[in-house]
């Protein structure tokens, strides 16, 4: 359903670029300079996504630095309250994380163009709590079932990594930009919790057994010009 | 031909491809050991060496109502060898184990006894998919006397008992 809506508002923003193609042609003045500054936006997927996943809520603010022609400092900061329904039990998890990195745009545009296609890097921090809310043992059915004993909470844990991404921005109104991002993310440290484990951790998401997980944004921002060369 | 539409029609791909992925993530399935069954393996009392097998064994739990089938997995109509579970919701298990047996003018009967398992529990994590398994500590077993033993001994294989996986058999149950 979310997939459909979410498709949707992409086929009107394709309009809008249309209404913007004779903008694009009229600034001649701007031709042969780059406008260098910071782009700050927000992460638009997550707190639509929770309108429809009560239990999954979680915000995300994105920033990038020009720094030359092609480099971009990068920073994403954001927060999660995610609860995660396994077979046998249920946890939330809740924390703060920060990403930082840079990225390269390997698209050459055309002349008075500023699209991005991104590769980057990213290190990961999240400093969270797991809270394992309920669930049952697994044994045998053909045993009563016994429940796990009261909500326990895991607090004070973190954990670090390294993320591949890969994505685009597209200016779709002056200044105004249209993002999306892959991440591949790669643990390199994580604070296990004691007879439990980080199955889930805001900003890397998702823990696969492999300790590797992706996540991804779609971001609307907003280019503040400093300068232009 | 604008750009911009060809970049946001990669937009959409992405997107879609994205949305499919995050919608299958349930991949995960439980292959680690659960809970582990208590293992019991059959000797001939007169030769203890021997495996000893049993016929037509039933088994049932105290408080839980009919036997205890396991697809065949363990319990066979002819067996050495049998996995049960025991409780995780207290601390001691009461097996009634029923088998037929041969009386003195060739009969068949069937013959039950009874024996109590005491131990300790712990609640261990497993993984994600397959959650938390209960462990058995300092176990000790009880054998009910009746007129009609079908049981001889039960000898743990390890002192103190600890049932933590299914490795091996967990008592030898003479007869």
């Amino acid at each position: 359903m979310l997939k459909y809506i979410i498709n949707i508002i992409l086929l009107f923003i394709s309009f809008l670029a249309i209404s913007q193609e004779t903008k694009v042609k009229d600034s001649i003045e701007d031709v042969y300079k780059d406008r260098y500054g910071i782009r700050l936006g927000i992460d638009i997927f997550q707190p639509i996504y929770s309108l429809f996943e009560e239990d999954k809520k979680g915000l995300e603010i994105v920033a990038d630095y020009r720094v030359t022609k092609i480099f971009y400092a990068a920073a994403e900061l954001g927060y999660n309250d995610v609860t995660t329904f396994e077979d046998y039990y249920n946890f939330t998890t809740n924390g703060s994380y920060i990403k930082l990195g840079a990225d390269v745009n390997v698209y050459k545009n055309w002349i008075g163009m500023e699209n991005i296609i991104l590769v980057g890097l990213r290190y990961g921090f999240s400093i969270f709590d797991q809270t394992l809310n309920e669930g049952i043992i697994n044994a045998d059915p053909f045993l009563p079932e016994e429940e796990l004993p009261d909500p326990v909470t895991y607090s004070g844990l973190n954990a670090s990594w390294f993320s591949v991404v890969l994505g685009i921005k597209v200016e779709v109104l002056h200044n105004l930009f249209l993002g999306f991002s892959f991440s591949g993310n790669s643990l390199i440290s994580s604070k296990e919790p004691e007879n439990f484990k980080n199955l889930f951790i805001p900003g890397f998401n998702r823990v696969y057994v492999n300790n590797n997980g992706f996540s991804f944004n779609y971001t609307v921002s907003y280019l503040i010009p400093f300068y232009k060369k | 031909m604008n750009l911009n539409i060809n970049i946001l029609k990669i937009l959409l791909v992405l997107f879609v491809t994205i949305t499919t992925l995050i919608s299958c993530e349930r991949d995960d399935i439980c292959i680690e050991e659960n809970t582990p069954y208590f293992i019991i393996r059959f000797y001939d009392v007169d030769n203890p060496e021997f495996f000893k097998s049993v016929a037509d064994i039933k088994v049932e739990l105290g408080g839980i109502d009919g036997f205890y089938e396991d697809n065949g997995l363990t319990i066979s109509a002819f067996t050495d060898s049998i996995a049960i579970p025991v409780k995780v919701t207290e601390d001691i298990t009461k097996f009634k184990l029923t088998v037929v047996k041969i009386d003195e003018d060739d009969n068949l009967y069937e013959n039950n006894d009874t024996f109590e398992l005491t131990y300790t529990r712990e609640n261990d994590y497993v993984s994600r998919s397959c959650g938390y398994k209960t462990l058995y500590y300092d176990v000790n077993f009880n054998l009910e006397d009746d007129e009609d033993n079908w049981i001889k001994t039960i000898v743990p294989t390890e002192d103190p008992l600890n049932i933590v996986n299914q490795d091996a058999a967990h008592v030898k149950i003479y007869h």
